[in-house]
């Protein structure tokens, strides 16, 4: 399987002088004995950085953090903080701060009380407890709600408490186990952001659980992708975006394209696919099939309309299906021979689009990445 | 405006609908309460201070009694209304329970009254000698004393018996004799014992219900049907199950002796610890169900959330679970408690004499000496220790989470 761990760095976002906070060393969750949830996981996580573990429910994303946070058991290998292992330091003992999935607030305590409970303790005494409460509501502002129960308080300002909880006794680690995923979008984009800008300002490493692409993508320093237990990709976001390593990754991130074909003739770092559908394109080699068979992936918003038959790029015969008007930009659903594609288009098209007209779909050819159909 | 009228009359004649609908669907339960709930209890709180019988029986008499000071003998009026009126009463058949009436108020007074109403038809006049002669007790001023405490329709003696309590001689209230100084000290073993039990089954079923809680699915349910096999059993059969157990030549004795635990048999039935033991299996399930929904209720993730914010267990335990299980724990003493206040069967099977609970004496008192009276009276003491214990409970462990009722 393909892995990049010397991606760090290449993100817009990522921080300078990176070194690991926590390496996983071949760690290995199994249940049952026979499946394993995490496989021989390998990963580096930088201090300072926001890492998100993105994929779909049952990759093995979830039991990575609580096998971080000290709540699930490694069956193999190790997990190192700062280089001593974690193998034998109980999870009171670890100082991560964690946000849950349903924030995990003690509903029989007030905001100040759940906000004061790390510190407590930690036998911090009481004036200085005080101070730092009143300092984390600030900078989650929810000022004037400190004697309030949680479940008093919005989901929006729940999530706020459970931030700042996780926050307030000044972790190196935070992790966060989809805390956004009970909220509804507005709240969860606004959530998004100021979780980025407490990042930012308050510097700690942040490990982010989620299923969602989106809040990945436009979160974290890093992304890792899992699926089946193994890292497909572990790259900055606009890395996975626009380069996956394979056909899971493309897929499972934002919208793709998937033209299956066969690989007749490779060059320096490119291929010559014939198309299932006749057609041929010319494809960047990344990661083709060991039977010559490929999926060709392209981005729908890399595909346009040729309106000059000669423009040096690939070209595909097709045929409209329909076009879906979303505000600002269009959306034309086509077939290439059998294959559906689609395509993002600007919202002034000259061209005929109405059903069943042929068009020519142009894209180049560093756009389109030739991958494994089975990884 | 006429439209707007028809509308809002169509609205309400609607409304009225559901609710006639909502009162026909809950008439059946609100019969019952009354029927099984609210009658017998009004009955029970009369029947604790009323005992018309002997002035039911003996109408004139009572009349003439309650208006005489008490202090001066009675003259030949009140004598010849008792010659008339035992007379009379022992015709209409309803001298019996006068004269157990009258028993109450003094012992002996019963075989004076029969006997007296016997021989009232063949009393000439002056009374006050003939009554002498039947029994030299009409001569005395104590005899009609009591006939004047049940001449009234109603008395607070049974309410002040209950409390060992008694009117004197000179009206006012004053302690029984020490020897007669009985259900004070049953109350005080009753709240002993409810409280004991209540405690042993909230150490054994805490644990039992968070055990419950936390395990999987087949150890779960096998728990489960652990606690809930006392239900299936008849008390009978359980209880003599626990005699099999626990008597001198018992099971649990014969392996204590056979591992050289104890050198001889020991007392562990027929005693108070017998009682204990019994009452706790018994009355577990009430202490460990609501405490099982309550914690099952409480998430994993906070236990574990304390953890991260650097709680070890026993503190994430002490600050964190355990205060969550309050109002289960709360609920589950309130009704274990409330449970064991009325037992009288199992203590009178597996205790000794000195451990007879309030409810046994309430069941004789009304079945075997027919004083509905005391009864009455000794049922609403009980009442009144759950009406003080309810509100307590409910206060500080139904604050935040479930309530009873």
């Amino acid at each position: 399987m393909p892995r990049r761990t010397e991606q760090a760095g290449a993100g817009p976002m990522a921080p300078a002088g990176l070194d690991a906070l926590v390496s996983f060393r071949r760690v290995e969750k199994t249940y049952d004995g026979r499946v394993n949830v995490v496989q021989s996981l390998d990963l580096d996580i930088q201090r300072g950085e926001f890492l998100t573990l993105l994929g779909p429910s049952g990759s093995g994303k979830t039991t990575t953090l609580m096998m971080l946070a000290g709540f699930e058991v490694p069956t193999g290998g190790e997990i190192l903080l700062d280089g001593r292992s974690l193998a034998s330091v109980p999870a009171h003992k670890r100082s991560m701060g964690m946000v849950f999935q349903n924030y995990a607030l003690f509903p029989h305590m007030t905001v100040a009380d759940n906000l004061a409970y790390p510190l407590r303790r930690r036998g911090m005494p009481k004036p200085e407890i005080a101070a730092a409460v009143q300092r984390a509501i600030a900078m989650v502002k929810l000022t004037g709600l400190e004697q309030r129960y949680p479940a008093q308080l919005s989901g929006g300002q729940q999530q706020r408490v459970a931030v700042a909880r996780a926050l307030i006794f000044q972790p190196a680690l935070v992790l966060m186990d989809e805390p956004l995923g009970a909220l509804d979008k507005n709240l969860r984009e606004q959530m998004q952001l100021e979780l980025k800008h407490l990042h930012a300002q308050l510097g700690a490493t942040i490990v982010y659980v989620t299923h969602d692409q989106s809040e990945a993508l436009t979160m974290s320093n890093r992304v890792a992708v899992f699926h089946e237990g193994i890292i497909q990709q572990l790259a900055s976001p606009e890395e996975i975006y626009e380069r996956p390593l394979n056909s899971f990754v493309a897929n499972f991130i934002g919208e793709n394209n998937a033209l299956p074909g066969r690989i007749e003739g490779t060059s320096a770092g490119t291929c010559q696919v014939r198309l299932d559908t006749g057609e041929s394109l010319q494809a960047l080699r990344i990661n083709p099939g060991p039977d010559g068979r490929t999926l060709v992936s392209i981005r729908p918003e890399r595909m346009r309309l040729a309106s000059d038959p000669t423009d040096g790029a690939n070209q595909l015969m097709a045929t409209v299906r329909e076009t879906i008007y979303f505000g600002d930009h269009l959306r034309l659903h086509a077939e290439v021979g059998r294959t559906p594609v689609m395509l993002k288009l600007p919202l002034a098209q000259a061209a005929d689009l109405s059903p069943g007209s042929a068009v020519i779909l142009a894209v180049e050819p560093e756009h389109c990445r030739a991958l494994d159909p089975k990884g | 405006m006429s439209g707007a009228g028809d509308l809002i009359g169509k609205l309400r004649r609607a409304s009225r609908r559901k609710q006639l609908t909502a009162i026909g669907l809950l008439s059946p339960a609100l019969v019952l309460m009354l029927v099984a709930f609210v009658w017998p209890i009004v009955s029970l709180l009369t029947a604790s201070v009323r005992a018309p019988d002997f002035a039911v029986a003996m109408p004139n008499l009572s009349a003439w009694l309650q208006t005489w000071d008490g202090r001066s003998m009675p003259d030949e009026t009140a004598y010849k209304l008792v010659a008339e009126e035992f007379g009379a009463a022992m015709d209409a058949k309803n001298l019996a329970v006068a004269s157990t009436r009258l028993n109450y108020e003094k012992g002996g007074l019963r075989s004076l009254a029969m006997k007296t109403g016997r021989r009232a038809k063949d009393l000439k006049p002056p009374y006050a000698e003939a009554l002498v002669r039947v029994d030299a007790a009409w001569g005395e001023i104590e005899t009609w004393r009591a006939l004047k405490g049940a001449s009234g329709v109603f008395t607070d003696r049974f309410l002040l018996q209950a409390v060992d309590l008694a009117r004197q001689p000179d009206d006012s209230i004053g302690m029984v004799a020490p020897e007669q100084r009985v259900y004070v000290d049953r109350l005080g073993v009753t709240l002993t014992i409810s409280i004991v039990v209540t405690l042993l089954a909230a150490l054994i079923g805490y644990p039992m219900a968070y055990v419950m809680a936390m395990a999987g699915k087949t150890v779960g349910r096998v728990l489960f049907l652990l606690v809930l096999l006392p239900f299936w059993v008849s008390v009978l059969v359980r209880t003599a199950a626990w005699v099999v157990l626990l008597q001198k030549e018992g099971i649990l004795n014969g392996a204590m002796l056979a591992v050289g635990l104890i050198s001889e048999p020991k007392q562990l039935i027929f005693n108070r610890l017998g009682v204990y033991i019994a009452m706790v299996h018994v009355l577990l399930p009430f202490l460990v169900l609501p405490l099982y929904s309550v914690m099952k209720s409480i998430p994993r993730d906070h236990v574990r959330a304390a953890a991260s914010l650097g709680a070890g267990p026993v503190s994430a335990f002490a600050t964190v679970y355990f205060p969550q299980t309050i109002p289960g724990l709360g609920a589950g003493c309130l009704l274990v408690f409330i449970l064991a206040i009325g037992f009288y069967i199992t203590p009178a099977l597996v205790g000794g004499s000195s451990d007879q609970m309030i409810s046994g004496i309430i069941s004789e008192l009304a079945l075997g000496t027919a004083n509905w009276g005391l009864a009455s009276a000794l049922a609403l003491l009980l009442l009144c220790c759950i009406a003080i214990i309810y509100p307590v409970f409910g206060r500080y462990a139904g604050a935040t989470g479930l309530k009873l009722g």
